[in-house]
């Protein structure tokens, strides 16, 4: 797993590639948990170099989620491929997370809130 | 030809159960799709018995044999930890909101929705699951009739 951060206008943006398991989740959450830690309160994960993400990786998402919401922050993944938004639908996750096809939109979304 | 791969009950082994899929579906002509669907199914069950099949330290094996039967894929997992039967486990609430959302038993609600059959048995000291899967992948079967992109 590699995580490339950039700021956009505000904007945490995380580019994550390769693989979120239960390896490397920790480390994820360690990443993401800091970050907010640090005062961000919004974040864009772009999941489109993604391969793999299991339910150790999807749990770091919904404590980043919780987090941020206490925070009156946001967190907003786009770009998933196909089969990784089908492991979304199945979890339920689609409904409780900001879920956009493209960056541009989930930029857009994060600069009203 | 079956694929047999063993590793010690430590997630810092599971890339070899990974790779083990990887290269058996490539084998066999997967799509992206459904090696990770198959895969995604596997560790999520080898995941849970490492995590809570044993008490106490010290090794144990957990055997996985991959193979095709019948043309569906096939995954037999065997393991000596305590008895746990996921086909009985209890399945999450997934339609509850981001506060009260519980993730307990999320792992195997998705490998029972990856796979079409997950069978158990109790052989001596012994858990043995036994997955089965179409070679198409639940994606692309829903993918191609319900989203155009």
């Amino acid at each position: 797993m590699q995580l490339n951060e950039r700021e956009e206008g505000g904007v945490l943006v995380v580019a994550v590639t390769g693989r979120v398991d239960s390896n490397t989740a920790p480390e994820f959450e360690e990443r993401l948990l800091g970050a907010i830690s640090q005062g961000r309160r919004n974040i864009i994960l772009n999941f489109s170099a993604m391969d793999y993400i299991s339910s150790a990786g999807l749990r770091v998402l919904l404590k980043a989620a919780r987090e941020l919401k206490t925070q009156s922050g946001s967190l907003a993944v786009c770009c998933m491929r196909d089969y990784i938004r089908e492991v979304f639908d199945l979890s339920g996750f689609t409904a409780i997370l900001t879920v956009e096809t493209d960056e541009a939109g989930a930029l857009e979304r994060a600069a009203v809130n | 030809m079956a694929t047999h791969v063993a590793i010690v009950n430590d997630i810092a082994q599971m890339p070899r159960l990974h790779e083990a899929v990887e290269s058996f579906g490539q084998e066999h002509g997967l799509s992206q799709a459904a090696i990770f669907e198959f895969g995604l199914a596997l560790d999520e069950l080898v995941t849970n018995i490492i995590s809570y099949g044993y008490s106490g330290n010290g090794g144990h094996l957990i055997q996985v044999t991959l193979d095709m039967a019948g043309g569906d894929l096939l995954a037999v997992i065997s393991d000596d930890g305590q008895p746990f039967d996921p086909t009985r486990a209890q399945q999450p609430d997934t339609g509850c909101n981001l506060e009260s959302r519980c993730v307990g038993g999320l792992g195997i609600h998705l490998a029972r929705n990856l796979v079409n059959s997950i069978d158990y048995a109790r052989d001596g000291a012994r858990n043995i699951v036994t997955l089965r899967k179409s070679p198409v992948a639940r994606c692309e079967s829903k993918c191609a009739t319900t989203r155009k992109e």
